[in-house]
Order: C-alpha cells, then structure tokens, then sequence
C-alpha cells in the first residue's frame, strides 16, 4: 500500500511537471494569454528577424496592442506582411484589435513582430524578451524562442 | 522621270520604309513584351561578373529578394536548399539563383555571407542598380523600396521564374510553394527537358 502511494505520488509530480513544461510557453497578462511566442534563427548576418506569437483574449472586451520594444534590435515594430497576386508588401501594421473572446495570431506570412537592425543573431535554442504593450491588459515581457532557421512555426 | 516625279517617289518610299520599319519594330516590341527573362549582366558573391552563361545548360530558378527581409527571403532559400537535398542526383541539373533586389545593402559579401545559412550551390547575384532594375525588368519582376531612412524594407514579386538549360522562360513557381511540391514540379521539367 505503501509503495503504491509513492508511486501514485511520483506520479502526480512527473504529471505536475509535464503539464508546467507544456504550460512554459504561454504567458498570462490579464484577460490576455500569449501562446507559444517563437522566432527563428537567422542567417549568417542577416539584420532582420521577426517574431510570432497567439494571442487570445479570454475576456469580455476588446484589447488592443499598442506597441512593441525589445533590446536585440535598433527597431522593434507590429508589422503586416500581405500578399496582392504575387507581390509581397511589408509594413508598420498600427495598432492591432484583439477582440474579446477572439485570437489575433502573428505567424509567418502575416502579422509579425519585426526586428531591425539586429544587435546579435537570433541563435537556435536561445530565449530573449520583447516588452508588448496592450490598451488595457498593460505591458507584458514576452519571452520569446528561437527555432530552426527553417521553422515554420508547427507547435513543439 | 522630272526630279518632282523622283522626289515624290522618294518621300514614299521612305514613307513606306518608314512604315514598314515601325511594323517590325512594333512586332519586336510585343515579342519583347511577351518574353520573360532575358540576358542579364550582373555580380556574384566574390565580386566577379556573373551573366546568363552561368546558368545555360541547368534549369534555372530565380528568386528575386534582399537580406534583410524577414520571412519570405529566408524561407524562399529555405525551400530551394530542401529541394536541392531531396532532387538528389538530379539537382546537378537544376540552378536556384538569389537575385537582391536591395543592391544599395546587398553588396557582394554581405550576400556571401548570408548565403552561407542555407545550400552552397544557391547562386547569389547583386549589381548596379541599373543592373538590377534591367534584370528584373526582364523576368517580369516588380520591387519598391518602402520607408525612409536605415530600416527601409522592400516590395517584391516572390514568383520563381523557371528557366530552360537554353535560358527560355519555362515556367514560374509560387514563391511559397512547399519543397515536396516543388521536387515534383521540377522532376515532370526534367522529364519534358531530358
């Protein structure tokens, strides 16, 4: 009986534990939850990098980010990437919308944190912060992952 | 026959000539309108003089981007170095060519540089930018600068233009198109060139 207790005991804390290292890449600010916020390394000397993140408001009114800061690059703006027929356009996005109960996703080929003029390389494996502001949920350091060079951003 | 009668004469038919010259010209120009890509004079990544002899006798893919681009550039390259890995032996008979379209940043070692992220045998060629603005001209290929300052970003066409081992136009690849798909499009390319 003993040594069953122990066992269900290890067992709820390797649980506890999985479901913390699968709950790291979310962040909570308020009614806001940031998932899975993920950039990818850059290539040798490239003075650009752009980040990705989800974001879902949990609550009952709208959000709106205002505006993004980080350390790793001279410039760190929301910018929109679209595509007319074959044409990429890229450019400062504004003030984004995140209506209540609704996601604003910034994924590749779309919405994207947009990092210029770089500091250092973004280096697999490494993790650095970029300090979103949000209307009402305030300001939150969003940590953020460095993939592969050819991540696409698939959930890990 | 007077001098009047010959002078006459002459005036038609260099009227006619005339006429006749601005129809061939006319042609010309609307097969020139209809040709996508032509020979091109550029500089590759050590600085020496690249043209279209570098790429006859392989089909060629060229992309046309810039370095600091964030997403589409790198997965372009991205995509061509997965494809050249998974074509296997038949990738000695295909040439992925990076043409910048951002020659005021992208001088010869800079794309060197960056072209190292990804396959060697990616072509990178940059230019004056006369030489550029030729070249794209050529393949049908619009970019713009956007922005002022050191952080300006560029438009552009992300279409892949396919071209035969006689560098005539054989196609265009989406610019986003996955590898696998890609592998595939080329192989039935080959199979029609071989």
């Amino acid at each position: 009986m003993k040594k069953l207790f122990t066992f269900l005991f290890a067992a709820l804390i390797a649980t506890t534990t999985l479901a913390g290292l699968s709950l790291a890449h979310e962040q909570k600010l308020g009614a806001l939850i940031l998932h899975h916020a993920w950039s990818r390394a850059t290539p040798a000397g490239a003075k650009t990098g752009a980040a990705y993140v989800k974001i879902e408001n949990t609550g009952d009114t709208p959000d709106q980010l205002l505006s993004v800061a980080s350390d790793i690059a001279a410039k760190t703006e929301v910018h929109q990437m679209t595509m007319e027929n074959d044409m990429m356009k890229m450019g400062p996005a504004g003030v984004i919308d995140i209506p209540p109960h609704g996601v604003v996703e910034l994924k590749p080929h779309g919405l994207h944190i947009m990092m210029m003029g770089l500091k250092k390389p973004l280096t697999e494996g490494d993790t650095f912060p970029v300090t979103l502001t949000f209307a009402k949920a305030g300001k939150v350091d969003l940590q953020i992952v460095v993939g592969k060079v050819d991540d696409m951003g698939e959930e890990h | 026959m007077n001098r009047r009668a010959l002078l006459v004469s002459a005036v038609a038919v260099a009227a006619l000539g005339g006429l006749g010259a601005s129809y061939v010209l006319n042609n010309r120009h609307v097969a020139d309108s209809l040709a996508v890509g032509g020979p091109f004079k550029l500089i590759g990544t050590d600085g020496q003089e690249v043209t279209e002899a570098a790429v006859k006798g392989k089909f060629s893919l060229f992309f046309f981007g810039f370095t600091f681009c964030p997403d589409a550039c790198p997965t372009a390259l991205n995509t061509f170095t997965l494809v050249l890995s998974k074509l296997g032996a038949d990738a000695d008979k295909v040439q992925p060519v990076f043409v910048s379209i951002d020659p005021e940043r992208d001088k010869p070692a800079v794309l060197k540089e960056y072209l190292t992220s990804f396959d060697p045998r990616i072509m990178g060629l940059t230019g004056t930018p006369e030489a550029i603005a030729d070249t794209a001209k050529k393949f049908r290929v619009y970019y713009a600068k956007q922005g002022e300052g050191e952080f300006y970003l560029m438009d552009h066409s992300t279409a892949i233009i396919v071209m035969n081992p006689d560098f005539e136009y054989a196609g265009v690849l989406a610019g986003n198109m996955q590898p696998d798909e890609m592998v595939t499009r080329l192989k039935e390319l080959l199979a029609q060139g071989a």
